[in-house]
């Protein structure tokens, strides 16, 4: 069985490295990008199947890499977004198709639990 | 006298009376001890007699309210000795209704060379009360406007805060994760992750709830929520508050109902109350605040806010809801808070009182309760 890729898009370093070491223990591939127009070019040379978002973050926030989800009809991929909160961005969130919101400071064993079911 | 001033005037005492009975505001002559020498029929009214006769010769002092005493026997020493006087007062009706009062007056010669007081006096409460009123919500825009401005503040903060937050707890989650997976078993290692996990769930709630309670929740939506709710939140904020005075902070939420409510208004209305409490006993040797709810047969529930103090003396009783009505130095209270809270509270069909009964000071919140589920 091919192995689902992780797509964890955070400007946080540590975050990124908390997620790149835990997630292949689920048995998933992890790729990461620092903002989301890193993201983007990621999502154009990979077969990503789950994208983790931060909303704010430099140069291209978060937004910008649903948008390209969306624009792109690229609806295999199984989104969530992992923000601190920031409720001017809940009306905008609606608008896409996501499937989990988490607020940061998120506990890992749950976001864990989550992901195992999209495994 | 021409014509037209007889007209007008008369030449009799008769014609005299008529016109100044008819005269629309207080006409009266008072002595130089404060005795009532004259009124007409409108200052009668005013002051809630029966007639002239049953006040002639009575005390005018004690009808003029006690902060406002002794500005007026001032202007009337002054008037009886030769000057003119304006005051603006209060006066209490012998019926006991509050009228606010702005007389002129001018002296006038009595027949033994004395001189008394002859004022005109008007009614000017409503007045008084609309720019009492106009001043109240320009001070409550202040007041919401510098809260919505620290919500800004606290929304931006809540970001910034909220990412390192997120790092401490996925690193805290990473370890025990990779302790497991290495069959480490350490009850040290296990239960100082769990802490640190707890404690950063405690700052985050602490943003969160500060971040709520700042923003302006004026035009926020009604929802039923369940007061036990309202108030942990409220005491999460406070906490620190509590511990650093030394406060005993005992919360026993016994009635499980909820309320159809602006949550955010009243746990700043919860909020205030607790602050005075603090306030209130960071003086006194005990030092306790204790929080209960209760429910009543007719579908409310109270939410009973007691400290320490030996409730509020009888004198401020009344007026302690009042705009700008403050017994706290200065710089440590607008006044605006109890009069604020209690409107709001107003606006939620319910009240807000004194328990006198009780013997500390104790706030009563009552609330209509609505069905959770229907809502």
């Amino acid at each position: 069985m091919n192995k689902k890729h992780v797509l964890i898009v955070d400007d946080e370093p540590f975050i990124r490295a908390t997620l790149c070491e835990e997630l292949p223990y689920l048995g998933l591939v992890v790729h990461e990008a620092s903002n989301g127009e890193e993201a983007v070019h990621v999502l154009q040379k990979e077969r990503i199947d789950i994208v983790i978002t931060d909303i704010k973050m430099p140069v291209k926030d978060g937004f910008y890499v649903l948008n390209y989800i969306a624009e792109n009809k690229l609806e295999h991929i199984v989104t969530f977004v992992c923000s601190g909160y920031h409720e001017a961005e809940d009306d905008k969130i609606a608008d896409y198709s996501i499937e989990g919101v988490m607020r940061k400071p998120f506990d890992l064993m749950e976001l864990l639990d989550v992901l195992q079911k999209y495994l | 006298m021409s014509p037209v001033e007889k007209k007008l005037v008369g030449d009799t005492e008769q014609n005299l009376r008529e016109m100044i009975a008819a005269t629309p505001s207080c006409l009266k002559i008072v002595d130089k001890e404060g005795r009532l020498l004259a009124m007409n029929p409108q200052g009668i009214q005013l002051i809630e007699a029966p007639d002239e006769d049953s006040v002639i010769g009575a005390d005018v002092y004690s009808l003029v309210q006690e902060d406002h005493r002794e500005h007026f026997i001032e202007l009337n020493r002054k008037v009886c000795s030769g000057q003119n006087g304006h005051l603006i007062f209060e006066i209490i009706g012998f019926e006991g209704t509050k009228r606010w009062m702005e007389t002129h007056a001018a002296p006038y010669a009595l027949t033994n060379g004395e001189y008394a007081q002859i004022a005109i006096t008007n009614d000017i409460t409503e007045k008084v009360e609309r720019e009492k009123e106009i001043e109240h919500q320009r001070q409550a825009l202040v007041h919401s406007a510098r809260l919505a401005s620290l919500g800004e503040m606290a929304g931006g903060i809540a970001h910034e805060i909220n990412n390192p937050l997120g790092i401490i707890m996925g690193t805290a989650g990473h370890l025990k994760l990779h302790m497991r997976r290495q069959g480490i078993q350490d009850e040290l290692l296990e239960e100082g992750f769990d802490r640190i996990e707890e404690t950063v769930r405690r700052i985050s709630s602490i943003i969160k709830g500060l971040r709520n309670f700042s923003r302006d929740a004026s035009d926020e939506d009604f929802k039923a929520v369940r007061i036990s709710d309202i108030v942990q939140e409220t005491l999460e904020l406070t906490r620190e508050k509590v511990k650093n005075n030394n406060v005993d902070l005992q919360c026993s939420m016994d009635v499980d109902a909820a309320i159809s409510c602006q949550p955010v208004q009243i746990s700043q209305v919860i909020m205030n109350l607790l602050i005075n409490s603090m306030q209130a006993v960071s003086s006194l040797e005990e030092k306790w605040i204790s929080l209960e709810t209760e429910r009543t047969t007719d579908g409310y529930v109270k939410l009973k806010i007691t400290d320490s103090g030996r409730g509020i003396p009888p004198e401020h009783r009344s007026k302690i809801m009042e705009p700008f009505y403050t017994t706290k130095p200065v710089g440590q209270g607008t006044g605006l808070g109890l009069s604020i809270s209690a409107g709001i509270i107003k606006t939620h069909n319910g009240t807000l009182d004194i328990n006198t009964q009780s013997p500390n000071t104790q706030f009563v919140i009552t609330l209509p309760i609505v069905d959770e589920e229907n809502e």
